[in-house]
C-alpha cells in the first residue's frame, strides 16, 4: 500500500488497509515533507523524508490514523485501518 | 487545544515564523535602498530613514530566527537537518547576523557624529540583500509559496 507524497499533498488522501498492512510514503516532490499522525497516542512519526526518500508503517490494530506534514500543516491524509 | 500548552498554543501549524519572516525582510531591503538614496542623494533626512528601518529589522530578527529554531527543535525534535531546510537554516543565520552587522556599522557612526558613513559599508550591505532574498526565496520554496503548491 502506498501514498506519494507530491505537489504538496498526500494521495490518495485516504487510504483504507487491513490490520497488519504495511504503508509507504514515498516523497515524489522537490521539496521535503514528513508524515506524522495526529491521533491521541501519536501512533507514527518520519524523520524529514527528502526528494524519493520514503517512511512506511505497519498497522496493528483497527482504526482511523489521520496524519499531516509538520512542515506544511495544510497537508493532511488519513489511514483507515479495518 | 490545552491552554497551558506553550508549545502547541505558539506553534499551532507554526506559521509564525512565515509571518513575521516579511518584517525584517521588507524593513533591511528599504533601509538598504532609503542609505544608497542618502548617499547618492547626500540627505541627512533619508540616512536617517535608512537607520532606523535597520534598526527594527535588526530587532525583527530575533523573533523570526526565534521562531525558525523552536519550530525545528519542536515540530521536527531536532532532528539533523539536510538538503534545502539545512541551507535555510544556516543562510537565515547568516542573514541576521548580517543585518545586525549593516545596523551595528550604522550605529558606530551616529554614536560618533561623524558625519561621513563608511564606504565599506555599502558592499556589505548589497552582499546582505542578496543573502537575505536568497534565504527568503528558499523559505518561500520551503513552504510552496514559490513552488507548485
Amino acid at each position: 500500500m502506498d501514498v506519494k507524497i507530491d505537489n504538496f499533498s498526500f494521495g490518495p488522501v485516504t487510504l483504507t488497509v487491513p490490520v497488519g498492512a504495511t504503508v509507504t510514503w514515498t516523497n515524489r516532490d522537490d521539496i521535503p515533507h514528513t508524515v506524522v499522525s495526529t491521533d491521541d497516542s501519536k501512533t507514527f512519526k518520519s524523520k524529514v523524508l527528502d526528494t524519493d526518500e520514503k517512511f512506511s508503517f505497519t498497522f496493528s490494530k483497527a482504526g482511523t490514523y489521520p496524519y499531516f506534514c509538520s512542515i506544511h500543516p495544510k497537508m493532511t491524509g488519513k489511514v483507515i485501518v479495518q | 487545544m490545552h491552554p497551558f500548552d506553550i508549545k502547541t498554543v505558539v506553534f499551532a501549524k507554526h506559521a509564525q515564523h512565515v509571518v513575521l519572516i516579511h518584517f525584517p525582510i521588507a524593513l533591511f531591503i528599504i533601509g538598504v535602498l532609503f542609505d544608497f538614496l542618502a548617499q547618492w542623494k547626500k540627505q541627512r533626512l533619508l540616512a536617517a530613514t535608512a537607520y532606523y528601518n535597520l534598526l527594527v529589522a535588526a530587532i525583527a530578527t530575533i523573533p523570526v530566527t526565534g521562531t525558525g529554531i523552536l519550530a525545528w527543535q519542536w515540530e521536527l525534535e531536532g532532528q539533523k537537518l539536510k538538503g534545502i531546510l539545512l541551507m535555510h537554516l544556516v543562510m537565515g543565520c547568516v542573514s541576521s547576523v548580517l543585518i545586525w552587522m549593516v545596523w551595528f556599522i550604522h550605529m558606530r557612526t551616529r554614536r560618533k557624529h561623524e558625519r561621513i558613513m563608511p564606504g565599506y559599508r555599502l558592499p556589505i550591505e548589497a552582499a546582505a540583500v542578496v543573502i537575505v532574498a536568497l534565504t527568503a526565496h528558499l523559505g518561500g520554496f520551503l513552504s510552496g509559496v514559490n513552488g507548485p503548491g
